[in-house]
């Protein structure tokens, strides 16, 4: 949760992303706003899910996940 | 142990290519709790045409632990309008709403008291830039890099996709622009979709208010977790959606309902990643 505040006049850019390290709390996010209908969010961006369901296939045909898949696997946790 | 050096991100701003987050070269010669990451950065297309100066590579160290759910503020990137460089002193800032809305303590150094706004904004910048690592300290889930969501065929354009399964939303979601009048202020909210958001402020100041439950660290399942987040309804008439909810919920008094703001100043050139939507790392680590 987070709000904003600009004291002057301002310009900023900015963009969103995705990560395959915070996908758990996407996942957190996401399941929030189906419960609540979005209530607490500024904006909903239907490309989101073709997104993910592209990152998803993209550890499989990209060879170099194949190093992320192995970094999970050493993780001691 | 881990040895690499150099992480581009490139073309961060609107082309079909933007948010290629190329995997690059990091080190972790210190385990999974250090972790260097060397960022060198191309400068995105700017809003205005001066590519000569804006193009100029960026290259600065951040002293990445890992991920945590805490935004991460990049002081003195280039990315700023000229007469915006750091060290200049800051403008005249009229007291605004969110002002003495902040809570403060001395425990926290992202948290601020209630001062004077020029003693206010000085206060907080200064915090922030030397309590840097404090964005970082909690550090469960290891991070190698930033990792590229998605790539776009750097040849395409948007035509190419316009009958594919990316619309042009995707590129609202890479990309945007806010030019906002003095004293504007959004609602409290979090990024819809769970996505992580980056930002460059080009020009003027910006404060981003985190908000977080103290009862966040006491909650024993995520349904805590989603009805103390219920808490932050707004009023139906405030709401942007307001056709799809029933409650009426206002945040009244922040204090009473166990509400603490962060506050994070950024000046001009300063970069903010906000990795993830919620802030409860720690809640989550209950159920990991």
């Amino acid at each position: 949760m987070h709000e904003v505040y600009s004291p002057n006049k301002s310009v900023t850019i900015g963009g969103h992303f995705l990560t395959y390290d915070t996908l758990h709390l996407t996942a957190v996010s996401r399941g929030f706003d189906a419960q609540n209908k979005y209530s607490i969010t500024n904006q909903s961006h239907h490309s989101v899910h073709p997104i993910l369901a592209q990152m998803l296939v993209k550890i499989a045909t990209r060879t170099e996940r194949c190093l992320y898949a192995l970094l999970i696997i050493i993780r001691p946790f | 142990m881990w040895t690499r050096k150099l992480t581009t991100l490139s073309n961060l701003y609107p082309t079909p290519s933007s948010l290629c987050w190329q995997r690059g070269l990091w080190s972790c010669s210190e385990g999974l709790q250090s972790i260097w990451e060397t960022f060198h950065l191309q400068c995105p297309t700017s809003l205005t045409n001066s590519r000569s100066r804006l193009t100029c590579p960026v290259s600065f160290t951040v002293c990445l632990c890992t991920f945590s759910s805490s935004p991460w503020l990049i002081r003195g990137s280039r990315f700023c309008n000229p007469g915006d460089q750091l060290g200049e002193s800051a403008p005249a800032h009229e007291p605004g709403p969110i002002h003495g809305q902040l809570v403060g303590s001395d425990k926290d150094p992202m948290h601020v008291g209630h001062q004077a706004p020029h003693t206010h904004l000085s206060r907080i910048y200064d915090a922030c830039h030397s309590s840097f690592s404090v964005f970082s300290l909690f550090t469960f889930f290891s991070t190698s890099h930033l990792d590229d969501a998605f790539v776009f065929d750097k040849d395409g354009n948007l035509d190419t996709f316009k009958d594919h399964l990316f619309t042009k939303d995707v590129l609202s979601v890479m990309s945007w622009i806010l030019i906002h009048q003095p004293r504007y202020h959004t609602f409290p909210h979090h990024d819809a979709d769970g996505l992580g958001t980056w930002t460059i402020v080009k020009s003027g100041d910006k404060f981003w208010v985190v908000l977080r439950s103290k009862n966040f660290e006491t909650h024993a399942s995520l349904a805590d977790i989603y009805k103390d987040l219920k808490g932050y309804h707004l009023k139906t008439e405030d709401r942007p959606h307001p056709e799809l909810h029933e409650e009426t919920i206002q945040i009244k008094n922040v204090e009473a309902e166990g509400i603490r703001r962060h506050a994070i100043f950024a000046r001009a050139g300063d970069i903010m990643l906000r990795l993830l939507p919620f802030s409860i790392d720690r809640a989550y680590l209950i159920h990991v």
